[in-house]
């Protein structure tokens, strides 16, 4: 029997679909049904509803397919896979904490902050703050801050929002003794720095310094104070303290190859070309055992630092040049615009040199892509 | 099957078909057979039954669905092709029409897309009433429509921005020209014949006319639509190839909503038609920002179902799936570009709790031809999840996604169908990154990377891959993807023209990932790169170039790599760069991995003779050079044969031969032992064995091994026959045969000048007029009289006007000798004394090259007078012509000697002349002084009774000797 267009479009008309959302308006409709969420995850559709969250941690032998249960700057407490005992693990070695489930405006903040779309990332995390469970709360306030804080690397007119962030994390979450505290006390004292404020950026990192929050943050307390002094251009005393942190055999390897890197930056500021060059190429660059998540953004720093090195020994020799400018193209290679700083330096420098070589329509290029990919940074003002 | 109902769904298979170029950069022959026979199809209106058989007359239904089998699922044109010839012995003359059209069809198929145009452009000439010529036009504007998605597939793949931009100027010309213009021309024609026959309607009072014209105007109806629905499809195909911030894609994208609702509205004649038109409606208001609206629309098809009673047609239950599954995907994509996941997610979750759990009825195995939608549907529903907040759901249906879909078995039962989907799935994942997802895995970012780098967004690309890198998963998994991001960094810059990056990339991978699966492929691309931008612009990119020759050298794999190597040996060899073009020559190994196993390469043993090649040219001492090189090649030989390979041993023994018969010394017998069995044991027309047998001829006949010389020209001619060995070939024993002074070999040579000028290689019609000039000398000596006096005419011919005295003397001089060859001997002397006359000092002071010959030819003359009359004032001008031609001789003679060696024909000529002089000494009884000539001789050359003159003539000046005696 012959299918009639009138038919077909009556059928259409009639559907529970068309009815709905002639009725209510589909949204509405919706919005009257709760909870159907649950329903649709309890393995309704097929597919699996497996919530499965994930520790990083040093060494590369990661957690997957875990529960965890709690989080602090102490310890991390899980559960594995059909077992109902916890399992706990010292927060010394935990370098990420993935969450199998959590809103999505705290998704879209992270995602934000990964590529670099910083406002973005204010805008989502600043509802993600206030909605949810607390994990997923303290979860969006601290990433919350850490975009102010890039936002206000940028704009110092942002950074004393990115302090009251940071402080107002640390006030709610310090006494419950939340994992990215530490990183917060870090973050706030780099805030202060950026600001100017070199005393209150000691005074952030004073918990840190006294072993409050644990031997791993004793460390991190003076490195914070190394980059402090190394924002003051004190090359000596911010190179010695870089040094006391990365010959500690307590840094791990994060925290070890950020001291390298900023005992080379010491050495560039010294204008100790070929030393800093030794530096990141035997303590960072050839250095093979250190965890490669880690690496790649402090590789990227480690070339950029090689390249300024190359930059600032070639004295218009242009084969140095073309080294430096290989460098500087190798940090952007790999640095993220999550990285923002970093590829933009790497973009900029590259620039300069490409100028530098006489590579007019490189040096048009790299204009270009650093006001398409770091609009706001202070290298493409 | 329903007529209807074939009619609705081919209708729309162009539409398909277009759609997967678009989205897949790649338009696969399968689709490309779809098009065309659905087009077929949809004019025909063919109904189809279950079997299949060759018949006689008209074509049956069951004849034509054979035919598409044949062009869609086996995609075979072949044998197409082959039943198409044997039923058109037995067709009727519309069958006949229709079987050619098929047979445009299959050149389509194959991708012949201009043959297939011009097939149908004739077809729509001879057949006027076949229904398919009336769809002419509209077949070209679709084969249009694929060369368009053809230049943007190339544009993709362009790996420079120059060509990336003229394969865009391409296909927007091509979409303006050829698709949208003809378009809008014909939809504008269609409504004028529709409105004027509707009038004519109107405005018919005779009920049977109106009737008649009442049919005229449902056709002219059917085809309008057809026409305007094309548009839609066209703008919605064309829409999908332009990159997403552009501000035309977005005006195309409103003028789409426009015209597909317009359809929808007033256009009711074919309903799958109608609902297609409604998809494309809601997927370009979802496109033009407007995503609760799309979604609305969409939803309007998720739950659509055949009307009349069960059971229905497979095809019609397909078409019914497709679009459920295309609205509702397209309803999911909406929500989550408008950042709505939840919204997404309760649509979702509406469906399978109220409607049906299975919703919209997945099956397993998916139908292939709805496989690639169904896979759409579900990373839109996985992007709803992750985007929603139901992370580990999404992630792990888009893991299950991938799972099933790029899988070994998928790439080898159907590669062009596996890419198709997970191009799909990649487009769909890169949307995941713009809505500001992040925290995923390496695997997800590389997939997404790919997808912006289909999407025509190379720094979209390069930016995606960047962030696999940041990931801290570093499992040997992640660090495969991670590897596979930095490939994709370097082809995304290489697209975007940022080469230096690309390089950078490539090494990146190389030196951090040196276990990945792609590192063969990187090293050679880094080694390329650099190889270019080092000797472009020297500097550091020129100290780079060692560091990328060792990163190959230790990390190439497969064929491709060893092939790299061996022409980077040839580079460097050329550059006269020895020791590196021998290292590069013996990495080259005798096998490699193509990924099924283990492979001989093809040309082992011809690197490995260049190896030894270069150590011959690298070494001091000639001895020892030769003795090592040699020894490296006579190892292989063993190998080579037990090998058969053929074209190997002959490169060794080209090779062994060259060391033993080189610039740097001659070794003849060694030559010849090492080239010989080439000749002998080998066979075939390799053009290995083609180079060593023509060296081991060339030294046959530098030799004046003239007998074995004939057997390696015969082996020459017998395979390359059309080659320029036997060109040359001919040529060397041309001149082996003319060093001999026998008169078998003089005629010899003569026979063979005539062989030679036939050969298409010899060029002989451009040749100089002064080669025809020594050609013709050889004919003349060999009495090819006539072919030496046409070949002269034509040298003198050629040299008219060329105001060049020395091919003046040298016709002249060439017609005299050939008057003495032919006994006319006052002819030859009256030419040559006017010659002398007027090239009196040239001639005496040698100052052209035949002077020394023009007073030897002369001195011929005046012997041939002489033995006429015996007038003794012949002798003595003989005597002052001979006399004066050897005192040039001489001259030219210690010149060469100098030089260190003496051709073989100048040595012959020079004596030739001494023995014309003596004997003309001893006509005039001046013996003693021919005796003084002969022992002045010998004592130069040694004393006592050496022999002096080359050994065809010795003896003649030893018979001289004894008679003067």
């Amino acid at each position: 029997m012959p299918v009639t267009m009138k038919d077909e479009w009556m059928k259409l008309a009639n559907s529970p679909i068309q009815t709905a959302h002639a009725a209510r308006g589909w949204n509405r409709w919706i919005l009257a049904v709760p909870a159907v969420l649950a329903v649709l995850t309890s393995g309704l559709v097929g597919h699996s509803s497996l919530r499965a969250d994930e520790i990083i941690v040093t060494g590369g032998r990661n957690y997957q397919g875990v529960t965890i249960s709690t989080a602090t700057w102490e310890q991390v407490e899980y559960r594995l896979p059909g077992v109902s005992t916890s399992q706990k693990l010292s927060s010394d070695k935990v370098l990420e904490l993935r969450f199998s489930g959590e809103p999505a405006n705290l998704s879209r903040g992270r995602g934000a902050l990964e590529q670099g779309d910083l406002e973005g990332a204010v805008s989502a995390l600043t509802s993600a703050s206030s909605q949810g469970a607390d994990r997923h709360r303290s979860n969006a306030s601290y990433l919350l801050a850490e975009a102010l804080l890039r936002l206000g690397q940028q704009d110092s007119s942002k950074l004393t929002a990115a302090i009251g962030a940071f402080d107002a994390f640390i006030a709610t979450y310090e006494p419950k003794k939340d994992f990215y505290v530490p990183y917060a006390r870090m973050g706030l004292s780099a805030a202060y720095k950026s600001s100017g404020k070199w005393s209150d950026a000691l005074q952030a990192l004073q918990p840190l310094a006294q072993g409050d929050l644990g031997n791993k943050w004793v460390l991190g307390g003076t490195l914070g104070k190394a980059e402090v002094l190394l924002a003051q251009e004190k090359w000596t005393e911010a190179r010695e303290m870089f040094s006391s942190v990365a010959n500690d055999s307590r840094a791990g390897a994060s925290m070890g190859t950020v001291a390298w890197l900023g005992y080379a930056s010491c050495q560039l500021g010294q204008k100790q070309w070929s030393s800093a060059t030794d530096t990141v190429r035997q303590k960072v660059l050839e250095n093979r055992d250190r965890n490669s998540s880690v690496t790649t953004a402090s590789r990227a720093r480690a070339w950029l630092i090689w390249g300024r090195a190359s930059q600032g020994q070639a004295s218009g020799d242009r084969t140095q040049l073309q080294w430096a400018l290989i460098r500087y193209f190798r940090a952007a290679v790999i640095a993220t615009t999550g990285n923002g700083d970093i590829l933009a330096e790497s973009l900029f420098r590259a620039k300069s040199v490409a100028r530098e070589l006489g590579l007019n329509d490189r040096v048009e290029e790299l204009t270009q892509r650093l006001q398409k990919l770091a609009p706001n940074s202070v290298w493409n003002q | 099957m329903h007529d209807r109902d074939v009619d609705a769904r081919d209708g729309e298979a162009g539409v398909e078909l277009m759609e997967s170029c678009n989205r897949t950069g790649h338009c696969h022959l399968r689709g490309i057979a779809l098009l065309c026979v659905s087009i077929g199809m949809s004019l025909l209106a063919t109904s189809g039954v279950g079997a299949q058989s060759l018949g006689r007359g008209d074509l049956t239904s069951e004849e034509q669905l054979l035919l598409r089998e044949l062009l869609i699922s086996y995609n075979s044109p072949d044998l197409a092709r082959i039943w198409i010839d044997s039923r058109k012995k037995t067709a009727s003359s519309s069958a006949r029409a229709s079987l050619e059209y098929y047979l445009a069809d299959a050149a389509r198929v194959e991708g012949d897309i201009d043959g297939y145009e011009e097939s149908i452009r004739t077809l729509a000439r001879k057949y006027p009433n076949h229904i398919r010529s009336k769809g002419a036009k509209l077949e070209a504007v679709l084969a249009a429509m694929l060369r368009l998605t053809d230049a943007n597939t190339e544009a993709v793949f362009a790996t420079s921005p120059a060509d990336r931009q003229g394969f865009i100027e391409k296909r927007d010309r091509l979409w303006e020209d050829e698709v949208r213009r003809i378009l809008k021309d014909n939809i504008r024609i269609q409504n004028s014949d529709v409105d004027s026959i509707q009038a004519r309607v109107i405005a018919e009072k005779d009920s049977e006319r109106k009737g008649t014209l009442a049919q005229t105007l449902v056709e002219k109806v059917q085809i309008r639509d057809l026409w305007e629905f094309q548009e839609l499809s066209a703008i919605q195909v064309y829409c999908g190839l332009l990159p997403d911030e552009s501000a035309a894609k977005s005006a195309l994208f409103d003028e789409l909503a426009l015209l597909s609702k317009q359809f929808v509205d007033l256009r009711y004649d074919n309903f799958a038609r109608r609902y297609r038109a409604q998809l494309i409606y809601g997927k370009a208001l979802a496109a033009s920002g407007r995503p609760q609206e799309a979604a609305a629309e969409l939803e309007l098809l998720v739950d659509i179902e055949p009307s009349g009673d069960p059971p229905y047609d497979p095809e019609v239950i397909r078409f019914i799936r497709s679009m459920r599954v295309e609205s509702l995907a397209g309803s999911l994509a909406a929500y989550n570009r408008a950042s709505m996941a939840t919204e997404a997610l309760d649509l979702l979750e509406y469906l399978y709790e109220e409607v049906d759990p299975n919703f919209p009825y997945r099956t397993t195995p998916e139908d292939p031809e709805i496989a690639p939608l169904v896979a759409v549907l579900d990373v839109e529903e996985a992007i709803s999840r992750i985007a929603g907040g139901d992370r580990s759901t999404g992630l792990s249906l888009m893991a299950q996604l991938i799972q099933s879909y790029d899988t070994v078995e998928n790439w080898k039962a159907d590669p062009s169908s596996t890419r198709e989907t997970l191009d799909r799935l990649a487009r769909g994942i890169s949307r995941l990154l713009e809505m500001s997802v992040g925290n995923l895995t390496p695997e997800l970012y590389v997939r997404a990377a790919a997808g912006f780098r289909d999407r025509g967004q190379p720094m979209k690309a390069a930016e995606a891959a960047k962030r696999a890198l940041g990931c801290r998963n570093d499992d040997k998994s992640s660090r495969q993807w991670k590897a596979k991001a930095l490939y994709e960094i370097g082809e995304s810059c290489d697209a975007l023209g940022r080469v230096e990056e690309a390089a950078i990339a490539y090494q990146v991978l190389v030196e951090r990932f040196p276990e990945s699966d792609v590192v063969a492929m990187a090293s050679q691309n880094f080694f390329a790169i650099v190889g270019d931008l080092g000797s472009d612009r020297g500097g550091a990119w020129a100290e780079l170039i060692p560091v990328a020759e060792k990163l190959f050298a230790d990390n190439s794999q497969g064929l491709g790599s060893e092939q790299l190597k061996l022409q980077q040996a040839s580079e460097a060899e050329d550059r006269g760069e020895y020791s590196k073009a021998r290292d590069l020559f013996r990495r080259i190994g005798s096998k490699y991995d193509n990924g099924a196993g283990e492979m001989t390469v093809p040309f082992f043993y011809r690197a490995r003779a260049g190896g030894a090649r270069c150590l011959f040219r690298l070494s001091t001492d000639l001895e020892q050079g030769t003795r090592d090189a040699a020894g490296e090649i006579r190892a292989l030989l063993g190998d080579a044969r037990s090998d058969r390979d053929v074209s190997g041993e002959s490169s060794l023994r080209y090779e062994l031969g060259r060391i033993y018969w080189s610039d740097r010394g001659k070794d003849p017998s060694s030559a010849i032992e090492a080239l010989k069995p080439v000749l002998e044991e080998l066979s075939g027309s390799s053009v290995y064995r083609e180079g060593a047998i023509l060296l081991l001829h060339e030294v046959f006949c530098a030799e004046g091994q003239l007998a074995e010389a004939e057997k390696s020209l015969a082996e020459i001619r017998k395979n390359w026959s059309t080659e320029h060995s036997l060109v040359a070939g001919t040529y060397y024993l041309i001149e082996a045969c003319k060093v001999s002074s026998t008169v078998e070999n003089s005629r010899r040579a003569g026979e063979l000048v005539l062989e030679w000028i036939e050969l298409p290689g010899s060029q002989f019609d451009e040749i100089a007029p002064a080669v025809k000039l020594g050609l013709a000398s050889i004919l003349i000596d060999a009495k090819f009289s006539a072919e030496a006096a046409t070949m002269l005419a034509e040298a003198q011919q050629d040299a008219e006007g060329a105001g060049d005295p020395v091919l003046d003397i040298g016709v002249a001089y060439f017609l005299a000798k050939a008057a003495n060859a032919a006994g006319k001997h006052r002819d030859a002397l009256a030419s040559l004394d006017d010659l002398i006359d007027k090239y009196a000092d040239e001639t005496y002071n040698g100052a052209y090259p035949d002077a020394p010959f023009v007073l030897v030819q002369r001195a011929t003359a005046n012997r041939g007078l002489y033995e006429a009359n015996r007038d003794d004032s012949r002798l003595e001008m003989m005597a002052d012509d001979l006399r004066s031609a050897l005192a040039i001789l001489d001259q030219r003679r210690q010149s060469m000697l100098f030089g260190g060696e003496i051709p073989p024909l100048f040595e012959r000529d020079y004596w030739s002349t001494w023995l014309q002089y003596l004997e003309v000494l001893k006509a005039r009884k001046q013996c003693e002084q021919v005796i003084g000539l002969i022992g002045s001789r010998r004592l130069k050359a040694g004393g006592g009774t050496s022999a002096f003159a080359p050994e065809s003539l010795q003896p003649r000046f030893d018979q001289l000797e004894k008679e003067c005696q």
